[in-house]
């Protein structure tokens, strides 16, 4: 059952959100049902957070999306 | 007569060799500065008193004897409490960490400490180093020196407060995504996010690997490279440690700037996002001076900031979770909802969201190495705004992003930051200097150069002691 705090939040952002079902498979997921239970609004931000960030990061995706990007850090310059 | 707790590093250093005032004398002086001042400020977490009086009179001892083992031989310093201290607790300013005791000193410790730095005490910070204030973890938020009602910047928000107030002249922060240079522009001081790989992040429990810096703040831009001498160079415990060879950082940086091509990135605060006015004058006025002193000034072009913004904030976000996973699933009641809500996004990425963001970092980094092929240094804006009103919720998260440093975590580059101005209201307004990676020196001459004309050093918060 979806709390109810986590409910009430996601019909707020519901045009970035998924239903409840979908909602609660990715708390489950995550390990986070206790803080869905205990801080259900906290859940549904950072839901939302992430939503948002996948969107954007969706439409910069690189346009060759073999480009190596091993190791992450590899600054070049005389050291 | 300066007071001692105002003097710099490098005078200190100087008096010490002439005998003119004792390391026990300089520690006295701050603790009682901190007694005093710190109830309102609040940028301690723990002060070694003990520790710090003997270290001391070692130091001192040692002086008499003719022993002088660096510039930074009897200096002071404070660490952010992320930065472990052996037999210390690192709290990292959260419920979760309280009893976390370090069992060794992290690597740019160790190297303070070999240089004969006296460790003074722990500075807070914003929670685990993501962001706040809060004010639902077990120590107060610090406040700014310059208005106790206002925002002092973070993360390393005790490191710039205790700066700013006098009660410490050499402190060091971690930059995850600007907390070094955030809180070094919001109190007036100057804050160096080296290269990544240049100074040891071992014994500094991490925010996200990959975007992790160790880094010095101080008053001065010559303290600043005084303690990048002595915590930068490899070290093989750290991964990301570069294979660097011992330089002196402060070997320019009376060179002035006649000859040195500087870029002004204007479209950050004039077009991807517009800047307060009085930062926006602040930066021009710095670029005026800067010409004025013989460099080239001339407008420069990167990714706008939102391409840098969005690959950092997945990369951030999904190695934090690495980090936090575990504690937010069994103990989520003990983080600040801040921490919370900035932390769990990580949990609904996927690992191709988190290659993809590393590819477009590579193409970034490569885009950034292109300018400095034209220049030597850039400048651009550091906050976009003065900072807000502490207990100003809507306002903090607001102006908490608009910002000008995360494309160098997500590059490396060096960027450090500094005062330019004060806003109307009497907050001090900042400009940052980005360097081409391990090229900290030249950067650091700007820096010095900039400081030298404008003397933004010599103001000092109204209420400071």
């Amino acid at each position: 059952v979806l709390p109810e705090s986590l409910r009430k939040t996601i019909s707020v952002t519901k045009n970035i959100l998924l239903d409840d079902i979908a909602a609660m498979a990715l708390v489950r997921q995550a390990g986070l049902e206790q803080a869905a239970m205990e801080f259900g609004e906290d859940v549904a931000v950072a839901m939302k957070t992430a939503a948002q960030a996948r969107a954007a990061l969706a439409m910069l995706a690189p346009a060759d999306s073999a480009n190596e990007p091993w190791p992450p850090m590899r600054v070049r310059g005389t050291v | 007569m300066t007071e001692v707790n105002w003097l710099t590093a490098s005078a200190l250093s100087q008096a010490y060799a002439q005998k003119t005032v004792s390391p026990v004398e300089v520690v006295q002086k701050l603790l009682k500065t901190i007694d005093q001042q710190d109830d309102k400020i609040h940028a301690y977490i723990r002060v070694d008193k003990e520790g710090a009086l003997a270290a001391a009179r070692s130091a001192e001892q040692e002086l008499v004897a003719g022993r002088m083992r660096s510039p930074l031989h009897g200096v002071p310093i404070a660490v952010k409490d992320i930065i472990d201290i052996a037999g210390q607790p690192t709290t990292c300013h959260s419920k979760i960490m309280l009893d976390h005791v370090a069992r060794r000193d992290a690597h740019v410790v160790g190297r303070l400490r070999a240089a004969g730095a006296i460790l003074l005490g722990k500075l807070a910070l914003h929670e685990f180093a993501i962001g706040g204030p809060s004010f639902d973890l077990p120590f107060p938020p610090t406040r700014n020196p310059w208005h106790p009602e206002h925002h002092p910047g973070g993360s390393s928000a005790g490191s710039g407060a205790a700066l700013a107030a006098g009660m410490v002249p050499l402190s060091i922060g971690t930059d995850t995504g600007g907390s070094i240079r955030n809180p070094a522009g919001a109190c007036g001081v100057v804050g160096l996010k080296p290269t990544y790989g240049l100074v040891s992040r071992r014994g500094v429990f991490p925010l996200a690997f990959t975007l992790d810096h160790v880094g010095p703040m101080a008053r001065s831009v010559s303290d600043v490279a005084l303690a990048l001498d002595v915590i930068a160079g490899h070290d093989a415990s750290d991964p990301g440690s570069a294979a660097t060879v011992a330089r002196r950082f402060d070997a320019d940086l009376e060179r002035g700037l006649r000859g040195l091509r500087i870029g002004f990135v204007r479209h950050f605060h004039e077009s991807d996002q517009l800047a307060d006015p009085e930062v926006a004058a602040a930066l021009d006025e710095v670029a005026r001076v800067l010409a004025q002193e013989g460099a080239q000034v001339r407008e420069v072009r990167l990714p706008r900031l939102q391409e840098f913004a969005v690959p950092r904030q997945v990369i951030f976000l999904a190695e934090a979770w690495a980090i936090h996973g575990k504690w937010l699933r069994e103990r989520p009641g003990d983080y600040g909802q801040m921490s919370r809500r900035k932390l769990m996004p990580g949990a609904f990425f996927s690992a191709g969201d988190y290659v993809q963001a590393q590819q477009l970092r590579a193409m970034l980094m490569v885009a950034v190495d292109d300018v400095f092929r034209d220049v030597d240094v850039l400048m651009a804006a550091n906050s976009l705004d003065p900072s807000c009103r502490l207990d100003d919720t809507v306002e903090t998260v607001r102006t908490y992003t608009r910002q000008a440093r995360v494309p160098f975590n997500l590059t490396g580059h060096p960027a450090m930051s500094m005062m330019s101005g004060l806003s109307k209201k009497g907050l001090p307004l900042a400009v940052q200097f980005v360097g081409r990676a391990f090229d900290e020196a030249t950067l650091l001459r700007v820096a010095r150069g900039y400081e030298r004309v404008a003397r933004w050093q010599d103001r000092r918060p109204p209420s400071a002691g």
